[in-house]
């Protein structure tokens, strides 16, 4: 069955993180140009996370795999 | 003398060698050029001072009876490589220290007889496809320069195409160099991943960054990837093993026996016209020469822009957190917000991702058993004018972000080589790239079908008319 969508981002949601993470000082009116990019962000990472979410991947180190040039 | 609206790379490098033209000369002559177009171009960031001492060097090694493969080549070095003794700016102001060493591929260029002309313009930290940057200008498109010249490598895609330089060294993490090469109409070689060095260079996304050569033909291609490529122990990334003969893989007369796949379902949707009747007729030059065609159906984009994303975001954020704090007010707001961006991104997101995209490139893998290259239109449109954001299809205003590197960051993120050259020009005379593409190491083969497709057209030696951007 299919994953309801994660709730967006709110321009509150925004600032706090930005503020707890104490990583940067996002202002109220940043945070209307930046809601839509991370808001963005999360629907590609879903994008990405649906094709490996139907199966169990061990936790491996990452490691870039190209084929061997034959 | 030589004219540097005709010659390549390889040519210069014969005649210095034979001593009929002196590395001075060609450097004086590159230096000209940029003096008169430069200004309303913006190519350069900066210059190098020392250019004419450096091609005296080049002249003094051939005079004591030195063959340099390089000798004499004029380059272009995009500002997010150091060159020992210029300023690194990556196109940012919260950079711009000087250098006190080369960047691998510098160091290999420069010791095969390359002189570095200057730092060739990006967008700022190499995190945009305009080029448009509002700390040292916007780059311009020589074939109309009210047009983008497409980015980050765009600085390096203007001095090719305008004869400033014969050479160029780039950088391709969603298309950077192929996207340029393209709307410059010149060539560009995204290179597999650990095939070049990145040491010495500004990161934007580790495990996706890439660094290569920009040139006007695919042989001058292949004579900067045989010194630019191999290992190095200063970036533990680059492969272990020795590269092979890229000069000697250009040799050929046809293409039979090549099988080229044709993705038709996302790269040859919604093409400009100009651009969809340009690519197929470089198809069917492919095929008079012997390639056989085999129609591909091509894995949906969306996970793939996705994981591309995901990962670059929050490895931008990574590299350059602590400049973001430190520095927030000298970025450009709008790459400010792109290198922030990547904190709203969680540890499991990208993680996922990158699982994903061990799942992609496995995919890519299977896909590549039934083809030897895939062929395609290096973007769906042609360069676009440098206020836009959005390109007009149909009904609808589409993001320019999703138009150029669609076709593109595919390959970043799967690490595979991806050539792009000309292969026509539009109506409005703006030029088209072609993209081919690769398995992984497979260079050598990206260099052949391109040197072949360059005998059998002209496109590779069309040059912009400049006379009108005259500075002097």
């Amino acid at each position: 069955m299919a994953e309801p969508p994660r709730p967006p981002f709110t321009r509150d949601t925004l600032v706090r993180i930005a503020r707890e993470q104490g990583r940067f000082a996002l202002s109220a009116a940043d945070a209307d140009a930046i809601l839509e990019l991370a808001n963005g962000l999360q629907i590609e990472a879903d994008n990405a996370a649906r094709i490996v979410r139907a199966e169990i991947e061990p936790a491996t180190e990452y490691k870039l795999e190209l084929w061997p040039h034959d | 003398m030589i004219d540097l609206t005709t010659a390549t790379a390889r040519e210069v490098a014969t005649n210095v060698n034979a001593r009929r033209v002196s590395a001075v000369e060609v450097t004086r002559a590159a230096l000209e050029r940029i003096e008169q177009f430069n200004p309303r171009l913006g190519a350069f960031i900066s210059r190098n001072p020392s250019a004419i001492q450096e091609a005296e060097g080049v002249d003094r090694a051939v005079a004591g009876g030195k063959a340099l493969p390089l000798a004499g080549v004029p380059l272009a070095v995009k500002d997010s490589f150091h060159v020992a003794g210029l300023r690194t700016t990556a196109g940012s102001k919260v950079l711009g220290g000087v250098a006190d060493h080369d960047a691998t591929a510098v160091a290999r260029l420069r010791a095969a007889g390359c002189v570095v002309l200057g730092k060739s313009s990006l967008h700022e930290f190499a995190f945009g496809f305009t080029n448009r940057n509002p700390h040292f200008g916007d780059a311009r498109n020589p074939w109309d320069p009210t047009r983008i010249p497409g980015g980050s490598s765009g600085g390096n895609g203007i001095a090719l195409a305008s004869s400033m330089a014969l050479a160029a060294i780039g950088g391709d993490t969603g298309g950077s160099i192929r996207m340029p090469a393209a709307l410059c109409g010149v060539a560009g070689l995204k290179v597999t991943f650990g095939r070049v060095s990145r040491a010495g260079g500004i990161p934007l996304s580790w495990s996706m960054d890439t660094v290569g050569p920009m040139a006007r033909n695919t042989g001058d291609l292949a004579a900067l990837l045989q010194v630019m490529a191999g290992p190095d122990k200063d970036d533990p990334t680059t492969h272990p093993g020795a590269p092979p003969d890229y000069l000697k893989s250009l040799a050929g007369t046809d293409l039979r026996g090549l099988r080229i796949g044709l993705p038709h379902n996302h790269f040859f949707e919604n093409l400009e016209p100009d651009v969809a009747s340009a690519t197929h007729e470089a198809i069917e030059v492919l095929k008079k020469l012997g390639a056989t065609l085999v129609d591909v159906p091509f894995p949906s984009i969306e996970p793939v822009r996705g994981a591309h994303r995901t990962i670059i975001f929050s490895e931008a954020t990574a590299a350059h957190d602590d400049l973001v704090r430190t520095h927030a007010v000298t970025f450009d707001p709008e790459i400010l917000r792109l290198l922030q961006a990547g904190h709203f991104l969680s540890a499991p997101q990208y993680l996922a991702a990158q699982q994903a995209r061990r799942r992609i490139v496995a995919d890519y893998r299977n896909l590549w058993k039934s083809f030897d290259v895939l062929v395609a239109p290096t973007s769906p449109i042609a360069a676009t004018p440098i206020e836009a954001t959005t390109f007009r299809r149909g009904d609808q205003d589409v993001p320019l972000v999703l138009l150029y590197l669609d076709h593109t960051l595919p390959f970043n993120l799967t690490g595979q080589p991806a050539l792009s050259i000309p292969c026509g020009f539009t109506r409005e005379g703006l030029p088209v790239g072609l993209q081919i593409v690769g398995r992984p190491f497979d260079e050598a083969l990206l260099l052949r079908v391109g040197a072949r497709f360059e005998e059998a057209t002209s496109w590779h030696a069309r040059r912009p008319p400049l006379d009108r951007l005259k500075t002097n």
